[in-house]
């Protein structure tokens, strides 16, 4: 039997349902490859070899990340540390499927920066890193992203970065915030001290810290048998009058036991037992406030710009860094020999810069009778801050104090940049921050390229001039060829 | 694979043979030459956080000499033929369409990775010229050049498609210029475009090739753009095929 003829029209319907069908499955198979793409993708980081490849450490830590991570890169484009942040957020989100990568420009991204900023507290000329883990976050501000060279500034130009912390910084974020539980710094309250709250005089300082992923909390000692476990550090700031004996004897207990304390004193206070009790530490607050005459019209001035010194992590950090502590600031001396043997050791942090000296007789004289009396006065080794250390070098239960000679740099009033930058590297020492993560700060990856005006004009000569006359001249060759 | 061997062969041949390729590689090669030379010449007033071979695939110059190649090289493959009637004699000879749509493909890819290639000898008389590496590490080179090939596999995909689609040369190269520009435009919305969402950030951020430049050329290679370029061009070069099947039913 033959079979039956169909007819081009139905043919044709045919083919064109099958065309149609089969381009539907392609395009359904295209979606879906990339939807899943978009979904579960890795990235392979080939920067082996590079200036700035992750470290082991933090890739093997990566990986064991138990819950997801979002790095929220709150950056300029324009800024110096763009690139190198934006490179190494790359590299965390390559190392483990659990990290995402959010870039916000704060310029272009207004809506979402304007949140980011009034969720974490991002100061309106801010760029910042944000570590979001499992609910909690941490801020990582440029100064702990980067060293900085801050001599240009004096010229009016910006600092300088001269290494890379991205990775330590970002590392120590996930790590602290691994820890389910915020920690607690808190805050001696009932011999006069500031209150934290919405009517605090320190709230700038408060908003600060609380951002390095701690809560504040105020504390009454005279309520309290020994310091709550959750404290990981403890702040005097400005107390004006001594605790009571039992109060001390909580305090004392508390730095017996690693603890972590920040005393900031009130020049003006009458605190003799809180003062024999640093100068067990070594460290002696002297009864003097700070001044330089600059002669002129200017004459005598109180603000006390400092500068830091030491080998400490905080010195290395902000050095080239002039923190302004206001009028009043009384000096600190250190007798570092005197409590070695109690394996106590006590190093200077902050110094009056050149010029000033430690006016003893302030009180009589008044302002204007103010006069350095080098047989009278010490002009050397004004300390403003100093930071103290109980134990073994280097063990990790050691107790830790740092002593500030002022109180009123921290109120909002009088809150330098350089000041709160200074209080959050305190409490991060205190806190062992620096040691948590151990891994080395990167080279800056900034590339010089050393090439002299010959060198020039012979890459110019080859790339432009050589190379595209190769490439016509081959196709002159050609053309004449088949026209032969 | 014989008759495709002799189908890419005949593509090359084609390209090769007329003289419109070297002046595109000429063309080429001038411009990035000339881009290479700028931004060699702008580095060396002062240190910057880049490296050259990251700012010289960053930059208007490159981006503008990448798109534009597409339609010049792709615009002849179906409509010269559609033209001179040569189309309705390949289709004589035993192979089948999607041979034609593979070889005519390959060989257009194929020369878009020579025009390329070249600017890897840049970098070579840039370390010879300046006696230092253009580049920190291996993966700098090797994750742009992974990039450009993936690239050039979807655009290379776009022109074809547009060629296919009709007689006359120019309107394809038109036809294609301005889906590459749809296509380009797209990659960089998300930085033009303000307040866009998270999620629409980086919806846009997945078909960005700029975006993808930026990570690849660094040394972070992602799966996402080698999904996205292989797919679009399949899905291309299977849109190419219907249109060629098409043609068939209608005669």
């Amino acid at each position: 039997m033959a079979a039956s003829p169909t007819s081009p029209v139905v043919r044709r319907a045919q083919l064109g349902l099958q065309a149609v069908g089969r381009g539907l499955a392609v395009l359904a198979l295209v979606a879906v490859a990339n939807m899943l793409a978009f979904k579960y993708h890795r990235r392979v980081d080939l920067t082996r070899g590079n200036v700035a490849p992750l470290t082991d450490r933090t890739k093997s830590f990566l990986l064991g990340l138990p819950k997801p991570a979002k790095l929220i890169l709150f950056f300029a484009a324009e800024n110096i540390l763009f690139d190198p942040v934006h490179l190494v957020a790359l590299q965390y989100e390559a190392a483990s499927r659990g990290i995402s990568v959010e870039m916000v420009n704060p310029f272009r991204d207004q809506t979402r920066a304007g949140e980011l900023a009034q969720k974490y507290k991002i100061g309106q000329r801010e760029n910042v890193i944000v570590v979001e883990y499992d609910g909690r976050a941490k801020v990582i501000t440029t100064d702990d992203l980067a060293d900085f060279d801050r001599s240009p500034e004096t010229f009016g130009q910006s600092a300088q970065p001269t290494n890379f912390k991205g990775e330590p910084a970002i590392t120590g974020a996930l790590i602290e915030l691994l820890e389910p539980e915020r920690g607690v710094i808190y805050f001696v309250r009932g011999q006069g001290e500031a209150e934290l709250g919405a009517k605090s005089p320190l709230g700038v300082l408060a908003m600060l810290i609380e951002r390095e992923n701690v809560v504040l909390k105020e504390l009454s000692l005279s309520t309290v048998e020994a310091i709550p476990r959750d404290a990981v550090a403890v702040v005097i700031a400005g107390a004006k009058y001594d605790p009571s004996e039992s109060e001390f004897r909580v305090l004392r207990e508390y730095w017996e036991r690693q603890g972590r304390l920040l005393v900031l004193l009130d020049p003006g206070a009458q605190t003799p037992q809180l003062h024999g009790w640093l100068g067990s530490l070594g460290v002696m607050v002297q009864d003097d406030r700070i001044f330089a005459n600059l002669g002129g019209v200017t004459g005598i001035i109180a603000d006390v710009p400092t500068e830091f010194i030491g080998d400490s992590s905080i010195a290395k950090k902000f050095r080239g860094v002039n923190p302004q502590f206001v009028g009043g600031t009384q000096s600190l001396k250190l007798e570092a020999g005197r409590v070695a043997s109690a394996k106590i050791r006590v190093s200077p942090l902050l110094q009056a810069v050149a010029g000033f000296w430690g006016e003893t007789d302030w009180r009589q004289a008044g302002v204007n009778g103010i006069e350095f009396n080098p047989e009278k006065h010490r002009s050397k080794d004004l300390v403003v801050a100093a930071m103290v250390e109980k134990g073994e070098p280097g063990a990790p239960e050691n107790s830790r104090l740092i002593a500030v000679s002022s109180v009123k740099y921290i109120l909002d009033e009088n809150l330098t940049r350089q000041c709160a930058d200074f209080t959050i590297a305190a409490v991060n020492w205190l806190l062992r921050r620096e040691a948590l993560v151990g891994i080395p700060p990167r080279d800056m990856r900034m590339f010089a390229l050393s090439i002299t005006s010959t060198q020039l004009s012979r890459l110019f000569v080859v790339v432009v001039i050589l190379l595209p006359a190769v490439a016509v001249l081959i196709g002159g060759i050609v053309w004449r060829r088949r026209r032969a | 694979m014989r008759i495709l061997s002799a189908l890419i062969l005949r593509e090359l041949k084609a390209l090769f043979y007329s003289p419109i390729a070297y002046v595109v590689l000429g063309l080429v090669l001038a411009l990035s030459g000339l881009n290479f030379y700028l931004i060699v010449s702008a580095f060396s007033a002062g240190p910057t956080p880049v490296t050259v071979v990251e700012a010289f695939f960053n930059t208007g110059a490159f981006w503008f000499s990448f798109f534009a190649i597409f339609p010049l090289i792709t615009m002849r493959l179906y409509a010269e033929e559609f033209r001179l009637g040569t189309y309705e004699l390949l289709q004589t000879a035993p192979v089948r369409d999607w041979q034609i749509v593979f070889a005519k493909f390959t060989g257009a890819y194929l020369f878009f990775l020579l025009l390329w290639l070249p600017t890897a000898l840049y970098f070579g008389i840039y370390r010879w010229i300046a006696r230092e590496q253009a580049a920190p590490a291996l993966g700098n080179y090797f994750g742009t050049y992974v990039l450009l090939a993936l690239m050039g596999a979807l655009f290379v995909s776009v022109g074809c498609l547009a060629s296919v689609l009709t007689k006359n040369q120019i309107i394809a190269a038109i036809l294609s210029f301005v889906a590459l520009a749809v296509i380009f435009n797209f990659s960089i919305l998300g930085f033009v475009v303000p307040n866009l969402s998270p999620a629409s950030r980086r919806v846009l951020s997945y078909f960005s090739s700029v975006e993808h430049m930026y990570e690849f050329n660094r040394g972070i290679l992602s799966t996402r753009p080698v999904v996205y370029y292989l797919s679009g061009a399949l899905l291309l070069q299977y849109l190419t095929y219907a249109v060629l099947q098409y043609r068939r039913w209608k005669f």
